[in-house]
């Protein structure tokens, strides 16, 4: 019973880190325009679609790193755009229509998938994994190659948001974005990193993503991306810490619900949880309430 | 120098800031004195690129129409806002580091700056690591003065650094406004309080309802029996 719960951990981690990374993005970007990015699901599905099309396209398999890389660029770059061309023309426009951009944008993204892709496909396999026995654990390589490549990821997102000028002038926006051109700082060019940044997070989720479960669809934007979203709320939307504490915690429900009961029960827990958890913590479990501005 | 010409601000039908004119010459201190709603604020906000203005602000001769804030701190003016403007999730430091964003003079010039702000100000030191919104209010306005030092202005916009401080706090800011103007920064102060703001600066200006209706020397206002009616109390 221990060893199973054990295992089932490990499943936990590898589920939670990837809801993290994910997460982060929501989070990073309410943080800075609190706004909902719900286009952002949908980066994350093109993330693993990128990476299923570039290890198909290139003539010669590049090292995993790389690939993971370029993904990062290509969503990032995709996310800056998105908020160039579609959002910050609404940035002065009723909170609304914003999110009807973004819901919009996600659509756009899923669709324009969908005619390339019209079945789920396989995701090709990037790395050849060995599993591993320890203290009668069973652990594979990827699983490991999947939570190592999170926290690596998120250490160094602690690392840009708490050590470096930009990241600071992230902090700074996301408490007061009318003081910050006061600093001589360009709040656009701040909320395009913040764009770039997230999305590129979300892409690197998708690739992680679609190792760990091989099958990917043009779905999975909406089906995983709002779970993530969820994550999000439970953590403290605008909370960076928070995001990667509401993924693991949603990770862990998920696999624990189905490694003990039915798994169609699998939905009705986590968004059962974020109702109880937002009845007693209305702004998440690290989230703060907005600042009352006049 | 800083030169306003027939400053207009208008927020849709009303009319904040009525096509004022004034300028302050460099190295001295001018205040803009008036009643709550005078225009002070919008016209700091319309100087400093935070709104669009009408009219014509120039800094050392460079017209600053259609400048973004941020270009124009660039150039050496920098804003204290109204109610401080710290980054209250910041650490001291951190909104201090903020201060420094455009300077292109490297990181020792920059470190020097620091400690000699923080030996003036020594309260701030103790408190480096501490987050900003833990301060006091006079601290924080302290910070907020010493944040915008950072970009080395030559220009610096005070509004209301006395808001809400106790007397002995506000004695305090204005000796360290007038200590940051012997070093050669040309202030532009808006207050209500104008007895202290008079007392401090070489010229000054009043503003009511979105104009100017009298500007000259300080010591003339504080003099002229219709101001001290009005504004002093007295």
């Amino acid at each position: 019973m221990l060893e199973y719960l054990a295992q089932q951990s490990i499943n936990a981690l590898q589920l939670g880190s990837i809801y993290a990374l994910i997460a982060l993005g929501y989070s990073m970007v309410y943080g800075v325009l609190t706004m909902i990015n719900f286009a952002h699901g949908d980066l994350f599905m093109l993330g693993a679609f990128a990476c299923m099309v570039l290890a198909l396209l290139l003539p010669v398999p590049l090292p995993f790193v790389v690939v993971l890389l370029l993904v990062m660029a290509l969503i990032g770059l995709l996310g800056a755009l998105i908020e160039r061309l579609a959002y910050r023309p609404l940035r002065h426009a009723p909170r609304v229509s914003a999110i009807i951009t973004a819901l919009g944008c996600g659509l756009v993204i899923s669709n324009l998938t969908l005619v390339q892709f019209p079945y789920a496909q396989r995701m090709p396999t990037l790395f050849t994994s060995t599993t591993y026995e320890f203290l009668g654990l069973t652990i594979s390589s990827l699983q490991l190659l999947i939570i190592g490549v999170s926290i690596a990821l998120m250490l160094g997102l602690d690392f840009l948001i708490r050590r470096t000028r930009y990241g600071i002038a992230m902090r700074a926006i996301s408490f007061d974005s009318r003081t910050v051109p006061l600093m001589g700082i360009s709040p656009d060019l701040v909320i395009s990193l913040t764009f770039l940044v997230g999305a590129g997070l979300g892409g690197a989720a998708g690739v992680l993503y679609g190792l760990a479960y091989p099958v990917i669809a043009p779905s999975m934007g909406v089906l995983v991306g709002w779970k993530a979203f969820i994550a999000a709320v439970i953590g403290g939307i605008g909370s960076v810490r928070g995001a990667v504490l509401g993924g693991f915690i949603l990770g862990t429900v998920e696999v624990m619900t189905v490694a003990f009961l039915p798994s169609t029960f699998r939905d009705l827990i986590s968004y059962s949880l974020l109702l109880v958890i937002l009845i007693f913590k209305p702004y998440g479990l690290l989230g703060r309430a907005p600042n009352q501005k006049v | 120098m800083l030169l306003v010409e027939n400053l207009t601000v208008s927020y849709g039908d009303i009319h904040a800031v009525k096509g004022i004119s004034f300028e302050v010459q460099a190295g001295e201190i001018f205040t803009l004195i008036g009643a709550n709603g005078a225009g002070k604020t919008s016209t700091l906000r319309a100087i400093s690129g935070l709104l669009r203005p009408g009219g014509t602000v120039r800094l050392d001769g460079r017209d600053l129409r259609g400048l973004a804030a941020e270009r124009i701190v660039a150039l050496g003016m920098a804003h204290v806002p109204e109610g401080r403007g710290i980054f209250g999730n910041l650490t001291v430091q951190e909104n201090l580091t903020l201060g420094a964003w455009t300077r292109r003079d490297g990181k020792a010039a920059i470190a020097a700056d620091l400690d000699r702000l923080l030996t003036a100000l020594p309260r701030l030191r103790e408190r480096l690591a501490q987050t900003a919104g833990t301060l006091s209010g006079g601290e924080q306005q302290m910070l907020a003065v010493a944040r915008a030092l950072m970009s080395r202005p030559t220009t610096l916009l005070l509004d209301e650094p006395s808001m809400g401080l106790a007397p002995k706090l506000v004695h305090e800011i204005y000796q360290v406004i007038r200590e940051i103007n012997q070093t050669g920064v040309t202030v532009l102060l808006v207050e209500q309080n104008a007895n202290l703001a008079l007392r401090l600066a070489h010229r000054a200006a009043v503003l009511e309802t979105g104009t100017i209706r009298i500007t000259g020397p300080s010591a003339d206002l504080l003099a002229d029996p219709r101001i001290r009616e009005a504004y002093l109390g007295a």
